[in-house]
Protein backbone atom coordinates (compact mmCIF):
# COMPACT_ATOMS: atom_id res chain seq x y z
CA UNK A 1 0.00 0.00 0.00
CA UNK A 2 1.15 3.06 -0.90
CA UNK A 3 2.36 5.58 1.85
CA UNK A 4 1.63 9.01 1.90
CA UNK A 5 3.23 12.45 4.18
CA UNK A 6 -0.10 11.77 6.30
CA UNK A 7 0.44 8.05 7.02
CA UNK A 8 0.91 7.91 10.75
CA UNK A 9 3.78 5.61 10.36
CA UNK A 10 5.53 8.31 8.01
CA UNK A 11 7.42 10.66 9.62
CA UNK A 12 7.34 14.21 9.03
CA UNK A 13 10.54 15.71 8.16
CA UNK A 14 10.69 19.09 10.29
CA UNK A 15 13.29 21.94 10.48
CA UNK A 16 13.91 24.51 13.89
CA UNK A 17 14.85 27.77 12.96
CA UNK A 18 14.83 29.23 16.71
CA UNK A 19 18.29 31.16 18.65
CA UNK A 20 16.68 29.58 22.08
CA UNK A 21 18.38 26.11 22.64
CA UNK A 22 15.73 24.68 24.81
CA UNK A 23 13.54 25.15 21.85
CA UNK A 24 15.50 23.67 19.68
CA UNK A 25 16.17 21.08 21.91
CA UNK A 26 13.13 20.18 23.79
CA UNK A 27 10.43 21.04 21.58
CA UNK A 28 10.80 18.36 18.89
CA UNK A 29 10.56 15.83 21.65
CA UNK A 30 7.71 17.14 22.77
CA UNK A 31 6.18 16.76 19.51
CA UNK A 32 6.69 13.41 19.43
CA UNK A 33 4.14 12.91 21.92
CA UNK A 34 1.32 13.48 18.88
CA UNK A 35 3.55 13.05 15.27
CA UNK A 36 6.07 10.75 14.35
CA UNK A 37 8.52 13.19 13.41
CA UNK A 38 11.48 12.89 11.85
CA UNK A 39 14.17 16.06 12.94
CA UNK A 40 15.97 17.12 10.01
CA UNK A 41 17.92 20.11 10.95
CA UNK A 42 18.59 22.72 13.48
CA UNK A 43 19.70 26.24 12.42
CA UNK A 44 20.28 30.01 14.58
CA UNK A 45 19.16 32.85 13.16
CA UNK A 46 22.44 34.05 12.70
CA UNK A 47 23.77 30.62 10.97
CA UNK A 48 24.60 30.26 7.53
CA UNK A 49 22.38 27.64 5.48
CA UNK A 50 24.82 25.07 3.79
CA UNK A 51 24.56 25.07 0.19
CA UNK A 52 22.81 22.60 -1.21
CA UNK A 53 20.52 21.90 1.49
CA UNK A 54 21.11 18.26 2.29
CA UNK A 55 17.90 16.79 3.63
CA UNK A 56 14.86 19.44 2.18
CA UNK A 57 12.03 19.45 5.73
CA UNK A 58 8.50 18.85 5.13
CA UNK A 59 7.42 21.63 7.65
CA UNK A 60 9.88 24.48 9.28
CA UNK A 61 9.15 25.82 12.42
CA UNK A 62 10.43 29.70 12.77
CA UNK A 63 10.73 30.90 15.81
CA UNK A 64 9.43 34.98 15.37
CA UNK A 65 12.29 35.45 18.32
CA UNK A 66 14.72 35.84 16.06
CA UNK A 67 13.38 39.20 14.96
CA UNK A 68 11.07 40.27 11.95
CA UNK A 69 13.52 40.76 9.70
CA UNK A 70 15.64 37.83 10.02
CA UNK A 71 12.36 35.54 10.31
CA UNK A 72 11.17 37.76 6.72
CA UNK A 73 14.68 36.60 5.28
CA UNK A 74 14.12 32.82 6.19
CA UNK A 75 10.78 32.19 4.98
CA UNK A 76 11.33 33.42 1.60
CA UNK A 77 14.81 31.48 1.65
CA UNK A 78 12.55 28.10 2.22
CA UNK A 79 10.06 29.32 -0.13
CA UNK A 80 12.66 30.16 -2.90
CA UNK A 81 13.94 26.08 -2.77
CA UNK A 82 12.87 23.89 -5.17
CA UNK A 83 10.91 21.77 -3.07
CA UNK A 84 9.83 24.24 -0.46
CA UNK A 85 8.55 23.19 3.20
CA UNK A 86 5.63 24.52 5.10
CA UNK A 87 6.57 27.43 6.99
CA UNK A 88 4.31 27.36 10.51
CA UNK A 89 5.54 31.02 12.90
CA UNK A 90 5.78 30.32 16.20
CA UNK A 91 5.21 34.00 17.82
CA UNK A 92 5.90 33.62 21.64
CA UNK A 93 5.17 37.79 22.78
CA UNK A 94 1.79 37.66 21.09
CA UNK A 95 3.26 40.34 18.54
CA UNK A 96 0.47 40.85 16.08
CA UNK A 97 2.57 43.49 13.55
CA UNK A 98 4.40 40.60 11.55
CA UNK A 99 1.82 38.64 10.56
CA UNK A 100 0.51 39.78 7.55
CA UNK A 101 3.94 40.47 6.49
CA UNK A 102 4.81 36.68 7.48
CA UNK A 103 1.75 35.56 5.60
CA UNK A 104 3.09 37.47 2.45
CA UNK A 105 6.23 35.73 2.81
CA UNK A 106 4.99 32.70 2.30
CA UNK A 107 4.50 31.24 5.60
CA UNK A 108 1.06 29.04 5.85
CA UNK A 109 0.93 28.80 9.83
CA UNK A 110 0.48 30.90 12.52
CA UNK A 111 0.87 30.41 16.34
CA UNK A 112 1.10 32.48 19.02
CA UNK A 113 1.70 31.99 22.76
CA UNK A 114 -1.29 30.15 24.12
CA UNK A 115 -0.31 27.48 21.68
CA UNK A 116 0.53 24.15 23.28
CA UNK A 117 2.47 21.24 21.91
CA UNK A 118 -0.47 19.88 20.95
CA UNK A 119 -1.79 22.45 18.62
CA UNK A 120 1.57 22.58 17.38
CA UNK A 121 1.75 19.38 15.93
CA UNK A 122 -1.87 19.44 14.32
CA UNK A 123 -0.84 22.71 13.08
CA UNK A 124 2.24 20.62 11.91
CA UNK A 125 -0.24 17.72 9.97
CA UNK A 126 -2.80 20.79 8.70
CA UNK A 127 0.33 22.38 6.91
CA UNK A 128 1.18 18.47 5.46
CA UNK A 129 -2.31 18.28 4.70
CA UNK A 130 -1.94 21.84 2.40
CA UNK A 131 -4.17 23.38 4.60
CA UNK A 132 -3.01 27.13 6.96
CA UNK A 133 -3.40 26.84 10.20
CA UNK A 134 -3.74 30.13 12.62
CA UNK A 135 -4.71 30.53 16.02
CA UNK A 136 -8.29 32.13 16.36
CA UNK A 137 -7.06 35.32 17.49
CA UNK A 138 -5.05 35.63 14.18
CA UNK A 139 -8.21 34.49 12.19
CA UNK A 140 -10.10 37.45 13.51
CA UNK A 141 -7.81 39.97 12.98
CA UNK A 142 -7.48 38.73 9.40
CA UNK A 143 -11.10 39.11 9.04
CA UNK A 144 -11.27 42.46 10.38
CA UNK A 145 -8.16 43.82 8.49
CA UNK A 146 -10.26 42.49 5.20
CA UNK A 147 -13.44 43.81 5.90
CA UNK A 148 -11.57 46.94 7.09
CA UNK A 149 -9.96 47.17 3.38
CA UNK A 150 -13.21 46.04 1.94
CA UNK A 151 -15.03 49.07 3.51
CA UNK A 152 -12.13 51.32 2.43
CA UNK A 153 -12.49 50.33 -1.47
CA UNK A 154 -16.60 51.16 -1.01
CA UNK A 155 -16.05 54.62 0.61
CA UNK A 156 -13.70 55.14 -2.55
CA UNK A 157 -15.67 54.10 -5.21
CA UNK A 158 -19.20 56.05 -3.71
CA UNK A 159 -16.52 59.12 -3.73
CA UNK A 160 -15.77 58.27 -7.35
CA UNK A 161 -19.49 58.40 -7.92
CA UNK A 162 -20.05 61.58 -6.65
CA UNK A 163 -17.52 63.45 -9.18
CA UNK A 164 -18.46 63.55 -13.41
CA UNK A 165 -15.78 62.41 -15.26
CA UNK A 166 -14.21 65.87 -15.74
CA UNK A 167 -14.09 66.79 -12.17
CA UNK A 168 -12.13 63.54 -11.59
CA UNK A 169 -9.56 64.28 -14.41
CA UNK A 170 -8.88 67.98 -12.60
CA UNK A 171 -8.30 66.32 -9.31
CA UNK A 172 -5.84 64.14 -10.92
CA UNK A 173 -3.99 67.51 -12.50
CA UNK A 174 -4.21 68.91 -8.89
CA UNK A 175 -2.33 65.74 -7.38
CA UNK A 176 -0.04 66.10 -10.06
CA UNK A 177 0.72 69.30 -8.70
CA UNK A 178 -0.66 71.14 -11.91
CA UNK A 179 -1.86 74.82 -10.88
CA UNK A 180 -5.70 76.25 -12.63
CA UNK A 181 -3.70 77.37 -15.50
CA UNK A 182 -2.25 74.42 -16.50
CA UNK A 183 -5.14 72.27 -15.97
CA UNK A 184 -7.13 74.64 -18.17
CA UNK A 185 -4.32 74.18 -20.93
CA UNK A 186 -4.04 70.45 -20.28
CA UNK A 187 -8.24 70.04 -20.23
CA UNK A 188 -8.12 72.72 -23.02
CA UNK A 189 -11.10 74.25 -20.88
CA UNK A 190 -11.57 78.05 -19.61
CA UNK A 191 -9.73 79.06 -16.19
CA UNK A 192 -13.14 80.02 -14.99
CA UNK A 193 -14.26 76.75 -15.59
CA UNK A 194 -11.22 75.07 -14.06
CA UNK A 195 -12.15 76.99 -10.76
CA UNK A 196 -15.70 75.79 -10.76
CA UNK A 197 -14.76 72.39 -11.39
CA UNK A 198 -12.18 72.95 -8.55
CA UNK A 199 -15.12 74.62 -6.28
CA UNK A 200 -17.41 71.64 -6.70
CA UNK A 201 -14.68 68.78 -6.28
CA UNK A 202 -13.63 70.23 -2.50
CA UNK A 203 -17.35 70.69 -1.69
CA UNK A 204 -18.14 67.19 -3.03
CA UNK A 205 -14.79 65.49 -1.28
CA UNK A 206 -15.08 67.67 1.95
CA UNK A 207 -11.80 68.81 1.47
CA UNK A 208 -10.34 71.72 2.91
CA UNK A 209 -8.56 72.80 0.96
CA UNK A 210 -7.22 71.74 -3.12
CA UNK A 211 -4.00 69.87 -1.69
CA UNK A 212 -6.49 67.53 0.76
CA UNK A 213 -8.56 66.83 -2.27
CA UNK A 214 -5.64 65.74 -3.84
CA UNK A 215 -4.46 63.41 -1.27
CA UNK A 216 -8.28 61.71 -1.35
CA UNK A 217 -7.25 61.09 -5.05
CA UNK A 218 -4.14 59.51 -4.63
CA UNK A 219 -5.43 57.31 -1.88
CA UNK A 220 -7.99 56.32 -3.14
CA UNK A 221 -6.08 55.40 -6.51
CA UNK A 222 -7.21 57.52 -9.20
CA UNK A 223 -4.20 58.71 -10.43
CA UNK A 224 -2.58 56.18 -12.97
CA UNK A 225 0.31 54.39 -11.87
CA UNK A 226 2.91 56.10 -14.52
CA UNK A 227 1.44 59.36 -13.34
CA UNK A 228 3.77 60.93 -10.98
CA UNK A 229 2.54 63.19 -8.12
CA UNK A 230 4.42 65.31 -5.89
CA UNK A 231 2.73 64.69 -2.93
CA UNK A 232 3.55 61.04 -3.53
CA UNK A 233 7.38 62.22 -2.42
CA UNK B 1 17.15 10.98 54.46
CA UNK B 2 15.48 12.30 50.96
CA UNK B 3 16.03 16.20 50.52
CA UNK B 4 12.98 18.02 49.81
CA UNK B 5 12.49 19.01 46.29
CA UNK B 6 12.73 22.67 45.29
CA UNK B 7 9.00 23.34 44.50
CA UNK B 8 8.52 25.56 41.48
CA UNK B 9 5.58 27.48 39.72
CA UNK B 10 5.85 28.43 36.34
CA UNK B 11 3.69 31.51 35.82
CA UNK B 12 2.69 33.78 32.94
CA UNK B 13 4.68 31.50 30.63
CA UNK B 14 3.63 30.86 26.67
CA UNK B 15 1.95 27.59 26.96
CA UNK B 16 4.82 25.65 25.02
CA UNK B 17 7.09 26.69 27.03
CA UNK B 18 5.84 25.76 30.48
CA UNK B 19 5.65 22.35 28.38
CA UNK B 20 9.05 22.78 27.67
CA UNK B 21 10.29 23.80 31.08
CA UNK B 22 8.31 21.03 32.70
CA UNK B 23 9.61 18.61 30.69
CA UNK B 24 13.18 19.63 31.60
CA UNK B 25 12.67 20.12 34.98
CA UNK B 26 11.04 16.75 35.59
CA UNK B 27 13.90 15.37 35.09
CA UNK B 28 15.73 16.55 38.20
CA UNK B 29 14.93 14.87 41.26
CA UNK B 30 15.84 18.15 43.61
CA UNK B 31 13.07 19.89 41.57
CA UNK B 32 9.23 19.33 41.59
CA UNK B 33 7.47 21.69 39.57
CA UNK B 34 3.86 22.04 41.09
CA UNK B 35 2.21 23.95 38.91
CA UNK B 36 1.32 26.31 36.26
CA UNK B 37 -0.51 29.38 36.43
CA UNK B 38 -1.66 33.12 34.44
CA UNK B 39 -2.51 35.59 35.26
CA UNK B 40 -1.66 37.71 38.80
CA UNK B 41 -4.86 36.36 40.62
CA UNK B 42 -3.77 32.99 39.45
CA UNK B 43 0.10 33.37 40.90
CA UNK B 44 -0.71 35.14 44.13
CA UNK B 45 -3.16 32.22 44.87
CA UNK B 46 -0.50 29.46 44.23
CA UNK B 47 1.84 31.33 45.63
CA UNK B 48 0.00 31.31 48.96
CA UNK B 49 0.06 26.98 48.58
CA UNK B 50 3.70 26.93 49.07
CA UNK B 51 6.06 27.97 46.89
CA UNK B 52 10.38 28.17 46.86
CA UNK B 53 10.61 29.59 43.45
CA UNK B 54 8.72 31.15 40.59
CA UNK B 55 9.63 31.29 37.17
CA UNK B 56 7.62 34.69 35.51
CA UNK B 57 7.35 35.04 31.91
CA UNK B 58 8.26 38.24 30.20
CA UNK B 59 8.66 40.14 26.81
CA UNK B 60 11.71 41.75 28.68
CA UNK B 61 13.72 40.84 31.79
CA UNK B 62 14.14 44.38 32.57
CA UNK B 63 11.83 46.49 34.17
CA UNK B 64 10.70 43.01 35.88
CA UNK B 65 7.00 42.36 35.71
CA UNK B 66 4.94 44.40 38.47
CA UNK B 67 3.34 41.30 40.52
CA UNK B 68 7.23 41.03 41.26
CA UNK B 69 7.84 43.51 44.19
CA UNK B 70 4.63 42.95 45.26
CA UNK B 71 5.25 38.41 45.57
CA UNK B 72 8.40 39.74 47.29
CA UNK B 73 6.84 41.79 49.66
CA UNK B 74 4.22 39.36 50.58
CA UNK B 75 5.92 36.00 50.30
CA UNK B 76 9.90 37.00 51.55
CA UNK B 77 10.90 33.92 51.25
CA UNK B 78 10.16 33.32 47.65
CA UNK B 79 12.23 33.59 45.04
CA UNK B 80 11.54 35.20 41.18
CA UNK B 81 13.09 34.11 38.05
CA UNK B 82 12.10 36.04 35.53
CA UNK B 83 12.24 35.08 31.75
CA UNK B 84 12.96 37.53 29.00
CA UNK B 85 11.05 36.00 25.95
CA UNK B 86 12.96 38.58 24.17
CA UNK B 87 16.40 38.41 25.34
CA UNK B 88 15.75 34.49 25.87
CA UNK B 89 17.56 35.50 29.41
CA UNK B 90 16.80 34.59 32.86
CA UNK B 91 17.30 36.49 35.76
CA UNK B 92 16.48 36.02 39.51
CA UNK B 93 15.35 38.27 41.75
CA UNK B 94 15.35 37.71 46.03
CA UNK B 95 14.90 39.24 49.31
CA UNK B 96 13.66 42.79 48.52
CA UNK B 97 13.95 42.70 44.72
CA UNK B 98 17.61 42.24 45.06
CA UNK B 99 19.03 41.32 41.68
CA UNK B 100 21.28 37.72 40.82
CA UNK B 101 23.34 37.70 37.22
CA UNK B 102 21.48 37.05 33.94
CA UNK B 103 22.19 34.06 31.82
CA UNK B 104 21.16 33.47 28.95
CA UNK B 105 18.20 30.59 28.98
CA UNK B 106 20.01 26.85 28.05
CA UNK B 107 18.56 23.33 29.88
CA UNK B 108 21.70 23.64 31.89
CA UNK B 109 21.02 27.46 32.59
CA UNK B 110 17.32 26.73 33.91
CA UNK B 111 18.39 23.99 36.17
CA UNK B 112 21.16 26.15 37.74
CA UNK B 113 19.48 29.06 37.93
CA UNK B 114 16.51 27.21 40.14
CA UNK B 115 19.26 25.60 42.95
CA UNK B 116 21.54 29.41 42.79
CA UNK B 117 18.66 30.96 43.56
CA UNK B 118 17.31 28.32 45.81
CA UNK B 119 20.06 27.98 47.58
CA UNK B 120 19.90 32.26 48.61
CA UNK B 121 17.18 30.99 50.60
CA UNK B 122 19.12 28.88 52.71
CA UNK B 123 22.30 30.65 53.16
CA UNK B 124 20.28 33.90 53.96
Amino acid sequence: MPTTSTDHNFPVSLCIVSNSQILSDGLPELLRRYLNLDLVSRYRSDQLIPQPVQASPEVVILDMNIGQEMALAWTRWWRAQDSPPAILVLELLNNFESILACIEAGAGGYLLQGASAEEVARAIQDLQNGVAHCSPEITARLFRRLAQSRSHTEVGSELNMQLTAREVQVVCCIARGDSNKEIAATLHIELYTVKHHVHHILSKLGAKNRWEAAHIAIQQGWLDADQPSPFLL
Amino acid sequence: MVPVPIRVLLANLPVVLSELFTQELLQQESIQVIGRAQGNINILLQAQAGVDIIIIGAPQIKPPPGICSHLLNEFPHVRLLVYGIEQNALVGYYMGARRCRTQHLTSSTLVDGIQTLFGYTVTL
